[in-house]
């Protein structure tokens, strides 16, 4: 069932949206004066969708932030005597071998308001020079190439070389839309975030497989704006907080806590697990994470169905690589009945559901990926770690230096 | 201007820190403000250490005075060092801060805006150790307080008086008299509860920045401090009864259960006795920490810091009947006559904006076209109502009831002059609101 992606302004929804005759379903993004409130999935009949039908839908799915933002729009409570000053930015894009994808993302970036960005592109071991000369097609953008393996090496190498206070970054699979720097540079106001991640929207859902990664995890975290303050929050309960995909930091934030691990992330044996790692470093030390729903991007989902089960299978391996790792460098043995909580609370009872064939089930062959990720992913960072012949890694002393 | 007379002193109170004292004198001559109308007094207070000698062959740019005294607190130094001072502003300065080269300047740039009111600058820590879980918390409970200070939305009380790094006019210090020396701690706290009441203005101003080099507190002196809160607490009910709801020792009143009144019984009676577990349970801490417990630590320590405070209510009561009676002496209250005001929000938010600043009211009571929407009680030791705290407290607590207050009133202007159910009336009228075109859904 093919579902079309749009994106509806509430005060402006066209009369008639035709064009939808190869959609049984449309994934609406719902906004208000350009905040994005809630989403909806509506069925769509003869390749078309009437406003008279869908605005009370709508309306009725987002629900009381809608009312909340009428009424901050209506008495204009949202001007502040405080003049924001946001911090200068660098965007920063860490890419290998997807030069479609990298031209698609720096187009959009070419949309956002000049506020004096710096805009540069990591190009991690490429096998060929395409994405070089993609990039020589835009001026603003500073192209670096990383030739040690791995996204954590690519993004640190970023944080590295980027010549301002935040850096923000973006998969080169998702596109960031017009408000996304401001939307995650005015959380930067409080010294005590280090990090602000935003929400990540599919861009396309042709296929099943796309479909059934936007059910099962999708890398949106809903449109409530979350602070995590590691003072209070659990170390380890870092699932909802937000991906690498859409993400900011603070420079510095090296020689606060530590910058990213390169045993991990996408390109080392270990697949993925870098972002939780460190978020849970960053709550670890008592500093806040900001889930911003404002910062929207849009991913490119994967869409063939070999592509998700190794996708499950890499977020499983992830997951337990990370877990690994601060069991082996920090010492945390709090790690060690996470493996049994998330298994007998949730996977378990997703098994046993998918096997009994209920409806809605997430597909066994998926769960069963995730599964077996899960069970190799002590092994891979293992591997990883003599991979990448780190000498121990000691953990961080932090510092302040915000 | 008269040259003679500084226009700025600062005081600073100081124990046995000779090396940090002679940092902060160094950085204090580096400031931007004009040295020559600066003075510092500084107030050496029980110093056996180099201090004296250190100030006695100090060569200083500016003027600079010291008075030796003999141990009798920071609070009662600072009264001694105002004493002394003749420039117009007071600027109290720690002896374990290290000012930026603007301090000075922005704290004498706030008072030209502001008259008669009390300045907060800011003062964020530079802790040496930097891995441990109570430096973790402490260095997040230091930046989180500076943070909601900066915020506009902000609602001053008497707790947000750090004495680190503070200012205010030396005639205003006269008038409120001073700190109450007689407090262990808590007299910033004490004073800052007096200022509040007589109605001056606090303002919380960044750019006076200095760092806090904070080398000794570590958890067991924060546990011993504990103790001196909750003696600091006691004096502090006593002299502002109707703050006394709004202090931890509150908490340990009546309504708790019987299980844990026993355990306070107890306490007060045999406190030897649980001195001795408390101190064995502190070494728990430590093998808690080890282990990355930190869920255990935090719970132990919190409960540890429990007790020491109630080793403090035990120095000032000696048992536990003493101390009920205390509360129950004053949980009725003289009532006082408030300044009540009473605002229709149809009006616009910019005229009830006008009329807060005006009146600085201490409650509120919230309508929109004659229809109730809420009401800002009366909120002891916390400042006056300002225009900020209204666009923010509509914003949150109040955003419901308001939508709902504006959806009577137009259904009434439609003509339905029964209200069943306001919820069916959000529901079908907000459909249809129409309050201008460009606000229409």
């Amino acid at each position: 069932m093919p579902t079309a992606v749009l994106d509806l302004e509430l005060t402006k929804i066209p009369e008639k949206i035709e064009g939808l005759n190869n959609y049984t379903h449309a994934f609406i993004l719902i906004r208000l004066k350009g905040t994005a409130l809630g989403k909806k999935v509506l069925p769509v009949y003869n390749g078309r969708l009437n406003r008279k039908e869908i605005k009370d839908q709508l309306i009725e799915a987002a629900g009381w932030p809608l009312w909340e933002h009428w009424l901050s729009d209506y008495l204009d409570l949202e001007r502040s005597l405080k003049e924001l000053v946001l911090p200068s930015a660098t965007v920063a894009v860490c890419t290998r071998d997807r030069p479609d994808d990298v031209k698609r993302c720096l187009e959009s970036l070419m949309k956002l308001p000049d506020d004096g960005q710096e805009m540069i592109i990591i190009d991690n071991c490429p096998s060929t020079d395409r994405t070089f000369h993609i990039v020589q097609e835009y001026p603003r953008v500073k192209y670096i190439r990383e030739d040690r393996p791995g996204s954590s090496a690519a993004r640190n190498r970023a944080l590295k070389e980027a010549s301002h206070e935040i850096v923000a970054f973006t998969d080169d699979d998702a596109a960031p839309e017009t408000g996304w720097l401001r939307a995650l540079l005015r959380n930067f106001d409080d010294p005590r975030v280090l990090c602000v991640t935003g929400q990540v929207m599919p861009l396309k859902l042709d296929n099943k497989a796309q479909e059934w990664f936007e059910l099962y995890i999708p890398l949106g975290r809903g449109f409530q704006k979350m602070i995590y303050d590691g003072v209070s929050h659990n170390r380890f309960n870092v699932a909802r907080i937000g991906v690498s995909a859409n993400m900011a930091l603070r420079k510095n934030i090296g020689s606060c806590i530590g910058n990213f691990d390169e045993d991990l992330g996408v390109g080392t044996p270990a697949r993925c697990g870098e972002d939780h790692e460190l978020f849970s470093r960053i709550l670890a030390a008592g500093y806040k994470i900001v889930y911003e729903p404002q910062a929207v991007n849009w991913h490119r989902h994967r869409s063939t169905w070999r592509e998700l089960r190794q996708t499950l299978f890499n977020y499983g391996i992830g997951v337990y690589a990370f877990w690994t790792r601060s069991l082996v460098v920090e010492g945390e043995l709090g790690v060690m009945k996470l493996p049994f909580m998330w298994f007998f609370y949730e996977q378990l009872p997703n098994l046993m559901k998918s096997i009994l064939k209920r409806p809605n089930s997430i597909p066994f062959d998926l769960l069963w990926m995730e599964l077996a990720g899960c069970l190799a992913g002590p092994w891979f960072y293992l591997a990883s770690r003599r991979r990448m012949k780190g000498a121990y890694r000691k953990p961080h002393q932090s510092g302040d230096v915000i | 201007m008269n040259t003679d007379l500084p226009v700025v002193s600062v005081i600073i109170p100081t124990h046995n820190r000779c090396s940090s004292l002679k940092r902060l004198l160094q950085s204090l001559e580096k400031q931007t403000y004009s040295l020559e109308n600066l003075e510092i007094i500084v107030v050496a207070d029980g110093c056996d250490d180099d201090t004296l000698q250190m100030l006695d062959t100090y060569k200083a740019p500016y003027r600079m005075n010291f008075i030796a005294q003999r141990g009798q607190g920071a609070a009662a130094a600072r009264n001694k060092g105002v004493e002394f001072a003749k420039g117009s502003l007071l600027i109290f300065l720690d002896d374990d801060t290290e000012p930026s080269e603007g301090l000075v300047e922005a704290h004498r740039l706030a008072h030209d805006n502001n008259q008669n009111s009390v300045v907060i600058g800011y003062l964020p820590p530079k802790l040496n150790i930097t891995s441990s879980f109570f430096h973790n918390n402490l260095r997040a409970w230091w930046y989180e307080k500076f943070y909601r200070m900066s915020l506009p939305e902000h609602r001053f009380t008497y707790e947000d008086l750090l004495s680190g790094n503070f200012s205010l006019p030396r005639m205003l210090f006269n008038k409120i008299g001073g700190f109450n020396a007689i407090f262990p701690c808590r007299e910033d706290y004490e004073l800052g509860a007096r200022l509040i009441k007589s109605g001056i203005d606090f303002y919380f101003v960044k750019d006076a920045m200095a760092y806090h080099r904070d080398t000794v507190t570590d958890l067991d002196r924060s546990l011993v401090r504990k103790r001196e809160e909750g003696r600091g607490d006691v004096m502090f009910g006593r002299c502002h009864q109707d703050l006394i709801f709004q202090l931890n020792l509150s908490h340990f009143g009546d309504a708790i259960s019987w299980r844990r009144k026993t355990l306070l019984n107890l306490v007060f009676r045999f406190p030897g006795l649980f001195d001795g577990i408390a101190f064995g349970l502190r070494s728990l801490l430590q093998f808690f920490e080890h282990f990355r417990m930190r869920g255990h630590w935090q719970r132990l320590y919190n409960r540890l810091l429990m007790y020491w405070y109630i080793r403090g209510l035990r120095d000032e009561f000696h048992n536990y009947h003493a101390f009920l009676n205390f509360l129950e002496d004053n949980r009725i209250q003289k009532s006082t006559k408030r300044n009540k005001l009473i605002i229709d929000l149809k009006k616009g938010l910019l005229e009830a904006e006008k009329s807060l600043d005006l009146n600085r009211p201490d409650s509120l009571f919230l309508c929109w076209a004659g229809i109730p929407v809420g009401y800002l009680s009366y909120q002891p030791g916390a400042e006056r109502i300002r225009s900020p705290h209204l666009r923010y407290v509509l914003k949150t607590t109040f955003a419901y009831r308001l939508i709902q207050s504006m959806a009577i009133d137009l259904a009434y202007h439609e003509g339905e002059h029964r209200v069943d159910d306001a919820r069916d009336i959000i529901k079908v009228k907000f459909q249809g609101m129409n309050y201008g075109e460009d606000k229409a859904i």
